[in-house]
């Protein structure tokens, strides 16, 4: 009895120790009104892109001596996990600044309207001019306001192969148009019994979205109205099931199987955004001088070639307590050349700041890329890259493009009656209006 | 306190009042469990059931009465999703305890040495922590480098679509269910056999019963009130069957194997949704507390 | 007859081999792949032997995410749930299992209305209140809310109703106080039920996931799971690091059933399902 009562009042101790020891982590001194910034912030982000925040801490703290970063790196789709639950619950529980992937950006901006501070009342305005017209186009609301700041971009690419193409007799240079593309596999294919292009066919229609991107579209078109029946939807569904046709898709599961498509040389090109060069390097290092990157081909002769995959960029949560060093990190981390050079020197994370393309760095050739110019060749794309209309029903709109790239390719529906039912159904879910 | 000195003299004739009695005492015994669970169950639960009464509009919450809970009945994917779910259970469940007993059997045979070893071997699956074990998964059964249609491939086999063709992803996926908790409810069925009193089997053996006939007409009968436990256990597990799916096919190709908690999940976490996901959770519940319920009932019956 | 047998043996062997290797390969496989490089894990044909990267894969996992720190954040947050757990959910199974009392029959009956609701729904709530009493990113924010583990107060409560009322009713005249009763009678009779509700509970934290995830918020008051769910990043996985994190999180849970195992079986249903 007395043991037990004991016990008792040891556990009831250390539960109110614990509660004391934990509690003082709690984020920091208010930052100053008026003065310069100071006190402690904290970042959410993942994995590469956390470690270049954590890089960038130290030439941020020579312009802010008196703020203490503190970066987080957290799984990717943890990141998420966690932001919708402190939104969902007012705001609780959230850091300073927190790393979100463009595509993203709108549903969290149009669900939690109150949730992401205003960046533009900040003075981010003033920045404007120093991002292409895509970055914005992810990064403002309706009223051209800043919610979030533009980070990283994802100009695309067809990474390929230089020794199979060459043993096919390919010469990438000629690779203008889709159709080339298409006539490009087929020889290939013939010549070396590789496959073209590796596809996630249930769950990505990375392709898809890049190609949308490129001819001026998305899911949804600048007012927001369903747009998967488009001509340019069409145009690109028809190479898509083209390619698969003729044997040239390698159906992959997941990002394991492109990544080991990619590693085992299954595949004679990949076409991404830039951050694959870091994938490449990473899981490949011995295939050093066998890669090179084209730009994507155009639908028609002359067309345009540029286009986005990925990229994400900085929010600040309305609840931080300490808005001013956060915006100051924002700031500095998204407009100044420096910490974007060291996080793609480092990191391999491609900057969306105009100003840092005007750094000799791009002008260097990649041996792990046969010498090429790579990050010239991307920088070039940017200010190409069409504006891209997300809206706050990009995940519904993805789940249900991917369900219907499987569709047409692994049941063989016939492409207008598949993208006929995905603009139904998307109209059913979201209340908007069809093209 | 005083109660205390009051069990110390206990002892003595004299019957002093108790202030702890067999009366009051089983509060005390359920009340710090009744508090957790209140605080931290009961609380939510409640509020979660009130907003599937609601509806986003704006950023702000407003009451939306029954709507959720009719838009379900005319949502077809919940429906998928309710089917993918109860084909799993029809199948893989009876797969999955049928291995479990079997292998219980096998290894309470007194001709089995390293019976240990055994058990935690076939245990082991049950303790992984899923981030693990998924992604070992993905990368095994990988369509064009995974392990297993590698291994098919010795055998002649063309490489199979294990997570991309909807029938194999259903397959894929229920063995993976499989492979993460036959051992588990092996433990259990083993703890029951070892219950069976081996007078029963001897008296069996006398009459000449092969063991066959022993297996179907001791073992498992004996074993029924556990084959029950398991079995509304796994119910339980199935319909509320999340981390696969998530983690190996996010319930694709084309939403094959799309269980309902998934399909919650997309709602809630996904679309932001949180209304709809609660109607859906406690249409969910009811569900399982109906089959339950039943489940019970006819074995009760049978008796 | 005796040649029979033997046969007989064999095949039994042979069959338990089989499930067993199907059971445990994977672990192999994960251990391959923990000690040679990221990129290794793809190759074909496949590499089935371990390779020297192990260290290499160790360094930069602690480097990464602090193994040992996020392996001793588990552990303890893993033991003392347990240890609280046990003792509330059994003296819950006790008062359920051996008393009538006014309510008994309701109460238990949400308890197992709650086994049947997805966690999912509860998250926001749950973590409203913890954040009103200023307690998100701390251990007890993990440790609290399943104390009250249903399924363990089910498994104790059929466990219980073996014990016979007439023995308790004996004690009771003897002049035995009641906590006597629990703590110096009933609990040590209890023994294999409570290492196998114990094995339960410990493997439940050790790799519950999201609502740490949810509910921590910085790195250094990680837990195992939500650590390695770190590594997984947008488009760079190292493998080698993963695999590494993944085996030395089987390692506790395996010793802990290992000790327990023996206790566990028989006390997994103990008296119950006889009835």
């Amino acid at each position: 009895m007395k043991k037990w009562l004991k016990g008792f009042l040891v556990l009831a101790l250390i539960t109110g120790l614990l509660a004391a020891c934990s509690n003082n982590e709690s984020s920091g001194n208010e930052g100053g009104d008026g003065g310069e910034p100071n006190g402690e912030i904290t970042i959410w982000g993942w994995n590469v892109a956390a470690q270049s925040m954590e890089l960038a801490v130290e030439g941020f703290q020579e312009e802010y001596p008196d703020v203490e970063v503190k970066v987080e790196d957290i799984g990717r789709l943890d990141v998420y996990e966690k932001l919708t639950v402190g939104l969902a619950s007012g705001g609780n529980g959230l850091p300073d600044v927190v790393l979100v992937e463009s595509d993203r950006l709108a549903n969290y901006q149009n669900e939690f309207p109150d949730g992401l501070l205003n960046l533009s009342e900040m003075g981010y305005d003033k920045h404007e001019s120093k991002f292409g017209e895509y970055k914005k186009s992810v990064t403002q609301d309706k009223n051209g306001d800043f919610f979030a700041a533009p980070w990283d971009i994802g100009p695309t690419g067809v990474f390929y192969r230089t020794d199979i193409f060459e043993e096919a007799g390919v010469n990438p240079e000629d690779i203008q148009t889709w159709e080339d593309y298409i006539e490009a596999g087929k020889q290939i294919k013939e010549k070396t019994g590789k496959k073209m292009v590796p596809i996630d066919i249930a769950k990505d229609d990375a392709l898809y979205r890049m190609m949308l991107n490129q001819q001026g579209t998305y899911y949804f078109d600048g007012e927001g109205n369903i747009d998967v029946t488009s001509d340019a939807s069409k145009n690109a569904f028809n190479v898509i099931n083209q390619l698969n046709e003729e044997g040239l898709v390698l159906n992959n599961d997941g990002w394991n199987g492109v990544v080991s498509a990619t590693v085992n040389g299954e595949v004679a090109t990949v076409p991404f955004g830039v951050w694959y060069t870091g994938t490449i390097m990473d899981q490949a290092p011995d295939q050093k001088g066998q890669w090179g990157v084209f730009k994507l081909p155009a639908f028609e002769e002359g067309g345009n070639r540029a286009a986005n995959l990925g990229g994400s960029d900085l929010v600040i949560p309305s609840a931080t307590d300490n808005k001013e060093a956060a915006y100051a990190f924002v700031e500095y981390f998204t407009t100044k050349v420096e910490p974007q050079m060291t996080a793609l020197k480092e990191k391999g994370i491609f900057p969306s700041l105009n100003a840092a393309y005007e750094e000799d760095y791009f002008n260097q050739e990649s041996e792990f890329f046969s010498n090429q110019k790579i990050f010239k060749m991307f920088a070039e794309q940017v200010p190409e890259i069409p504006a891209a209309n997300y809206t706050s029903d990009y995940a519904r709109a993805f789940k249900i493009m991917s369900d219907t790239q499987a569709d047409i390719l692994l049941n063989g529906t016939e492409l207008d009656k598949a993208l006929k039912k995905a603009a139904d159904k998307l109209e059913s879910d979201t209340g908007r209006n069809v093209n | 306190m005083s109660q205390l000195k009051a069990e110390t003299q206990i002892n003595g004739k004299r019957q002093r009042k108790r202030w702890i009695t067999p009366k009051n005492v089983p509060y005390l015994f359920i009340l710090p469990a009744l508090t957790f669970f209140m605080i931290f169950t009961v609380y939510p639960v409640i509020s979660s059931l009130l907003l599937s009464f609601q509806k986003r509009e704006g950023g702000e919450y407003v009451f939306a009465g029954l709507s959720n809970y009719a838009r379900l009945f005319q949502d077809e994917l919940f429906f998928k999703a309710l089917g993918n779910t109860f084909l799993i259970l029809l199948i893989q469940v009876p797969i999955q305890l049928f291995l479990a007993v079997v292998i219980a059997v096998a290894l309470n045979s007194q001709m089995v040495k390293l019976k240990g070893f055994f058990r935690v071997s076939f245990f082991m699956p049950a303790i992984t922590a899923l981030v693990a074990s998924s992604i070992i998964f993905m990368i095994m059964l990988d369509e064009n480098y995974g392990l297993v249609n590698y291994l098919l491939s010795f055998f002649g086999i063309e490489p199979i679509a294990w997570l991309s063709d909807p029938f194999w992803a259903k397959v894929a996926l229920m063995v993976a269910i499989t492979w993460r908790w036959t051992g588990y409810n092996m433990v259990i069925f083993l703890a029951g056999l070892q219950n069976i009193p081996g007078s029963l089997y001897e008296a069996a053996e006398m009459d000449g019963a092969g063991k066959l006939r022993q297996f179907f007409y001791i073992t498992v009968p004996q074993l029924k009130p556990i084959f029950l436990f398991t079995f509304v256990l796994s119910t339980i597990g199935t319909l509320q069957l999340f981390d696969e799916p998530y983690i190996l096919t996010e319930g694709g190709p084309n939403n094959s194997t799309l269980t309902i908690t998934l399909y919650l999940y997309q709602h809630g976490f996904k679309y932001f949704d949180f209304g709809y996901a609660s109607a859906i959770a406690y249409i969910l519940v009811l569900i399982i507390g109906v089959l339950s319920w039943g489940q019970m009932k006819l074995a009760g019956e049978n008796d | 007859m005796k040649k029979n047998n033997t046969l007989k043996k064999i095949s039994l062997y042979v069959f338990l081999v089989i499930g067993v290797i199907l059971s445990v390969f994977p672990f192999y496989w994960m251990f391959v792949g923990a000690t040679n490089p990221s990129g290794e894990i793809f190759s074909v044909p496949p590499n089935f032997l371990p390779g020297d990267y192990g260290w290499e894969n160790f360094k930069n996992l602690n480097e990464n995410i602090g193994i040992i720190r996020v392996m001793g954040n588990s552990l303890f947050i893993t033991l003392t749930f347990t240890a609280l757990s046990t003792i509330v959910c059994t003296a819950a199974g006790y008062a359920f299992a051996k008393f009538s009392f006014k309510g008994r029959n309701p109460i238990f009956f949400l308890l197992l209305v709650a086994i049947m609701i997805p966690y999912h729904v509860t998250l926001i709530p749950l973590f409203e209140i913890f954040a009103k009493v200023d307690w998100l990113n701390t251990f007890q924010a993990v440790i609290l809310p399943q104390i009250a583990y249903p399924f363990a107060i089910f498994l104790m409560r059929q466990n219980m109703q073996a014990i016979p009322d007439s023995l308790l009713e004996a004690a009771r005249v003897d002049g035995a106080g009641e906590f006597h009763i629990f703590f110096r009678m009933v609990l040590p009779v209890m023994r294999p039920a409570l290492a196998a509700v114990a094995i339960f509970l410990f493997m439940f934290q050790w790799n519950n996931f999201i609502w740490p995830l949810v509910v921590l918020q910085s790195q250094d008051m990680y837990t195992l799971p939500v650590a390695l769910s770190s590594l997984v990043g947008m488009s760079r996985i190292d493998y080698g690091q993963v695999m590494m994190g993944t085996t030395l999180s089987t390692l506790p849970i395996m010793i802990f059933f290992l000790l327990l195992q023996r206790q566990f079986i028989s006390g997994i249903l103990g008296g119950s399902v006889k009835e």
